[in-house]
């Protein structure tokens, strides 16, 4: 699977995909990792799809909000809260 | 209202209160159905007004608040620390969809046909402690270190408990999108 500059195999690679699509990585780990997937056309596959994957649970998973009423009720009890702390 | 107290909730309003979505979110994820939810974020944002001396300032004030959203879900809120447990998360340790869709779909459009709901319904199916890290990475962007930090694990932990819970996840959205027939599964 790998062609050449076998800084890192495939498995190796692999295995820090997810850590590389969360910004977890060092500097240097992560350029290993990306030589990898440039020289790796089977590794990029795999990584592209978990990266789709990871952006779409992402983008549905944030799609709720709080309800509107939910804030203002918030804000209403910090007044009280900060009337009480007066008193 | 004296000038200190005021300056608190302005200060409040400005770095807290915009993360509200966010707190929801978890909590609805945590708690598992709306009244709860919006109970438990409110409780956790009058506590963290509250406890505002605390926050330290240039710190992730969202890491912090959802600290406190996890502390007031624990010994408020949850009744049944079994529920999610329908995936056995170490089925999948290794498993990436990819090598099953790799023929017939290799970018995972398929997943852009499940709707938002059964997103939530295969997350909310996950295991607490998977599924907290999952949200905590996924709709709250947290670092493995804050993650780590709310919990109460070790980084290492965090960092294997997410891969775990998003491969489940995958395998969960993959078995509905094939029984929905949005993708063929892929005789091997």
């Amino acid at each position: 699977m790998n062609s050449k500059r076998p800084t890192l195999d495939c498995q190796e690679a692999a295995r820090r995909f997810h850590e590389l699509l969360d910004n977890e990585l060092t500097p240097d780990v992560e350029a290993a990792v990306r030589q990898h997937l440039e020289d790796c056309a089977d590794c990029m596959a795999v990584f592209e799809f978990e990266e789709a994957f990871k952006r779409f649970v992402a983008l549905r998973a944030r799609s709720t909000e709080a309800p509107a009423d939910l804030k203002q009720r918030i804000l209403g009890q910090l007044d009280i809260s900060s009337a009480a702390h007066d008193e | 209202m004296d000038p200190g107290a005021d300056e608190k909730r302005r200060a409040f309003e400005k770095e807290a209160v915009p993360h509200l979505d966010t707190v929801y979110r978890v909590a609805l994820r945590l708690a598992g159905d709306q009244t709860q939810a919006e109970d438990l974020a409110q409780d956790t944002m009058l506590k963290a007004y509250g406890a505002w001396h605390q926050y330290q300032r240039g710190t992730n004030v969202r890491a912090w608040l959802l600290t406190i959203l996890r502390h007031t879900f624990i010994n408020q809120y949850r009744r049944d620390k079994q529920r999610g447990n329908t995936v056995d998360v170490t089925e999948y340790e290794k498993f990436t969809v990819f090598h099953e869709v790799q023929e017939v779909d290799p970018e995972g459009r398929f997943f852009d046909q499940i709707v938002d709901e059964e997103v939530l319904r295969a997350i909310d199916s996950l295991p607490e402690e998977f599924r907290e890290c999952l949200v905590l990475s996924d709709m709250a962007d947290l670092s493995y270190a804050e993650i780590a930090e709310v919990v109460n694990v070790p980084v290492g932990t965090v960092k294997s408990r997410l891969f775990r819970a998003r491969q489940a996840l995958q395998r969960e959205l993959y078995e509905y999108a094939v029984e929905a027939g949005y993708i063929k599964r892929s005789v091997r």
